[in-house]
């Protein structure tokens, strides 16, 4: 170590001193009149805003909720025992707002702003609001460009478009973070040099956790970075421990954090994981700030606290720079109950949903979507049109196998075409099944598909469709790979491409062996 | 007196107390004059007084009525408040600054 020398203390105290002014400091206050609760009653701050941050003693900051007639109701985002009642409380003439920019990309921050990674101070120029008004009528344009989540199933027949918000919904383990996880992943392609060439601008993501435990958020992080992942991810938690008001602000902060992206004529993608914790922490806050209760005891205004986050979500019009900010809101269902008053309020505000359920991911269908009831009521503008004309089929091959699906146990004594009806729909349920973290790009997800609804795996084992599948891809790539290249440049499907897929399918038909 | 027999015959005796304040609340407000608390270190002499209440008077251009306090764990300086606004030229307050930029741009020996 080295030695310290009174004179270089000195020099360094000069200096820190050096831009230190003494003037008179002028600032607002009020004091405590009450607090309990992570809740304080202010008296005084008569000049107060609405959602202004103030300043508690022991640096505890709380933000404005109600503004009543002789007081002030606030919320703490800190410890409520270091406050006591009398203490001055200071005004900081500051919305909740959050810094934003592309120095936030890789880290993890709380919904303030303020990294939680342990890797430093993060230098932003910028400061947004944390609550700011979504964009009207004339800004927007419908959404245009697909955003591929990599998830066979959901870019064939539930297609997400840049832009919208698209809910992710089930009960509890039935996957809907893997969904959102693998979307993530997958949106790495997009920042590659080969997506720039072909026109496919970047997708920046943010990860909200509201009301999760520290070491999923932990896991989800160390995944992300396994998959490099991290590099356009910001992530944003309020884990299960924090402050009903950190949890309930956390989807804005995600918000205004994807809308600089989208405001700079830049994509993003924010996944609010999930919006029902968020729900229960604003009734809890709102209980105890007296507002009346509701249906099952939210407040009033609990749809609006959804509907003002989501519409926030959009497609900018060319004019201001044709960015975009998609949302991926997650709720949680229980037993299945979509009729409950989150479920259904988030349902009507989003442009579609993918219903994850229970018994399916039990039977092994991973993702466990309901194609069913699963809907995008935009995202068919936005999908690739190769995919489109590969995917009509596969919905209605799929709608016709569930509907025969009960019949399937009396087997042999069906009559043909029946038979042959419930083999092909067992196969594109197999081959639709997918692997975590495994996002399949789209050139290659058309072409399964094609190889399904063409029936070419009618004559393949149901086990063995997987292994069909991927060594037919496989194939492709060794042999045709100019298919690939076709579809990625051109995304349509011309006479002269299908004729080509056809016939290298019947080439490999024959060299591919069953399974005993 | 009218008054307080009316105030009586209602039977809102015990809201007298908030009638009077309230009353020299909006008397200060008609007249312009704008009550200030100055909390300081220790007692002012009397020129510095006058001092104060003529800049004060120039800064919230009303009149101002003077509430004295002292306090010793200010050091030195003082703290007016006028309404919900305070002007703080204590040096308690400016340790207080100095002890928050020491902690945010924290020390480095090299």
């Amino acid at each position: 170590m080295a030695e310290v020398r009174p004179d270089e203390i000195s020099a360094i105290l000069r200096k820190q001193l050096a831009g230190f002014e003494s003037e008179v400091d002028i600032y607002d206050v009020g004091t405590v009149l009450q607090i309990g609760d992570g809740i304080a009653r202010v008296y005084g701050l008569s000049k107060v805003m609405a959602t202004e941050l103030v300043e508690f003693p022991n640096n505890v900051i709380g933000m404005v909720l109600n503004l009543d007639e002789d007081s002030v109701g606030c919320v703490l985002f800190g410890e409520s025992s270091l406050v006591k009642e009398g203490d001055t409380v200071k005004r900081t003439k500051r919305v909740a707002s959050i810094a934003v920019g592309e120095e936030l990309l890789g880290r993890v921050v709380n919904p303030l702003g303020i990294p939680i990674d342990g890797k430093g101070a993060i230098n932003t120029k910028e400061f947004l609001p944390i609550e700011r008004k979504a964009l009207g009528v004339i800004q927007r344009q419908p959404v245009k460009e697909p955003l591929q989540t990599g998830i066979t199933a959901v870019d064939a027949m539930i297609p997400i478009g840049r832009g919208q918000r698209e809910l992710i919904i089930g009960d509890r383990q039935t996957g809907k973070t893997a969904v959102a996880i693998d979307t993530i992943i997958n949106q790495k392609y997009t920042h590659t040099e080969e997506a720039k060439s072909l026109g496919v601008k970047p997708v920046y993501c943010i990860y909200v956790a509201v009301g999760q435990k520290s070491s999923t958020v932990a896991q989800v992080v160390a995944k992300l970075q396994e998959q490099g992942a991290m590099d356009y991810t910001t992530v944003v938690a309020a884990a299960a421990w924090e402050p009903a008001p950190l949890q309930y602000i956390a989807p804005y902060s995600g918000a205004t954090l994807g809308e600089y992206f989208r405001d700079s004529g830049k994509h993003a993608l924010v996944i609010y994981d999930d919006l029902s914790k968020q729900a229960a922490a604003y009734r809890e806050l709102s209980l105890l700030l007296r507002r009346p209760p509701g249906r099952e005891a939210f407040p009033g205004d609990v749809f609006y606290l959804h509907s003002r986050l989501l519409e926030r979500a959009s497609k900018l019009s060319d004019d201001l720079g044709g960015g975009s900010l998609t949302a991926l809101p997650i709720i949680e269902t229980q037993q299945g109950d979509v009729s409950a008053y989150i479920p259904t309020n988030v349902i009507s505000i989003t442009d579609g949903q993918i219903y994850l359920e229970s018994n399916l991911f039990n039977a092994g269908v991973r993702p466990a979507i309901n194609v069913g009831i699963s809907v995008s009521r935009v995202g068919g503008n936005a999908q690739v049109k190769a995919m489109k004309k590969v995917a009509g089929t596969l919905k209605l091959d799929l709608a016709q196998y569930r509907e025969l699906e009960a019949f399937a146990k009396f087997g042999s004594d069906l009559d043909q075409s029946t038979q042959r009806t419930l083999a092909k729909g067992s196969r594109l349920v197999e081959l639709l099944k997918q692997g975590q973290y495994s996002p399949v790009p789209v050139e290659r997800q058309i072409v399964s598909i094609f190889l399904g609804t063409k029936g070419f795996m009618d004559s393949v084992p149901v086990g063995d469709v997987k292994r069909f599948e991927k060594e037919a891809l496989e194939f492709f790539e060794v042999k045709h790979n100019d298919v690939f290249e076709t579809l990625k440049k051109e995304k349509a499907i011309s006479d002269e491409l299908e004729g080509k897929i056809v016939n290298a399918a019947e080439d490999f038909l024959k060299v591919f062996k069953k399974s005993a | 007196m009218n008054f307080l027999n009316f105030v009586i015959e209602k039977k809102r005796e015990n809201l007298l107390h908030s009638i009077a304040e309230r009353y020299l609340e909006l008397r200060d407000d008609h007249l312009g004059i704008v009550s200030v608390t100055v909390t300081t270190a220790f007692i002012f002499a009397e020129d510095q007084i006058e001092k104060l209440q003529k800049k004060l008077e120039e800064i919230l251009g009303k009149k101002i009525r003077l509430n004295l306090l002292v306090d010793e764990s200010l050091v030195g300086g003082f703290i007016a408040k006028a309404g919900d606004t305070m002007y703080d030229a204590s040096v308690r307050h400016q340790l207080e600054l100095l002890k928050k930029q020491f902690l945010v741009s924290g020390f480095s020996l090299n």
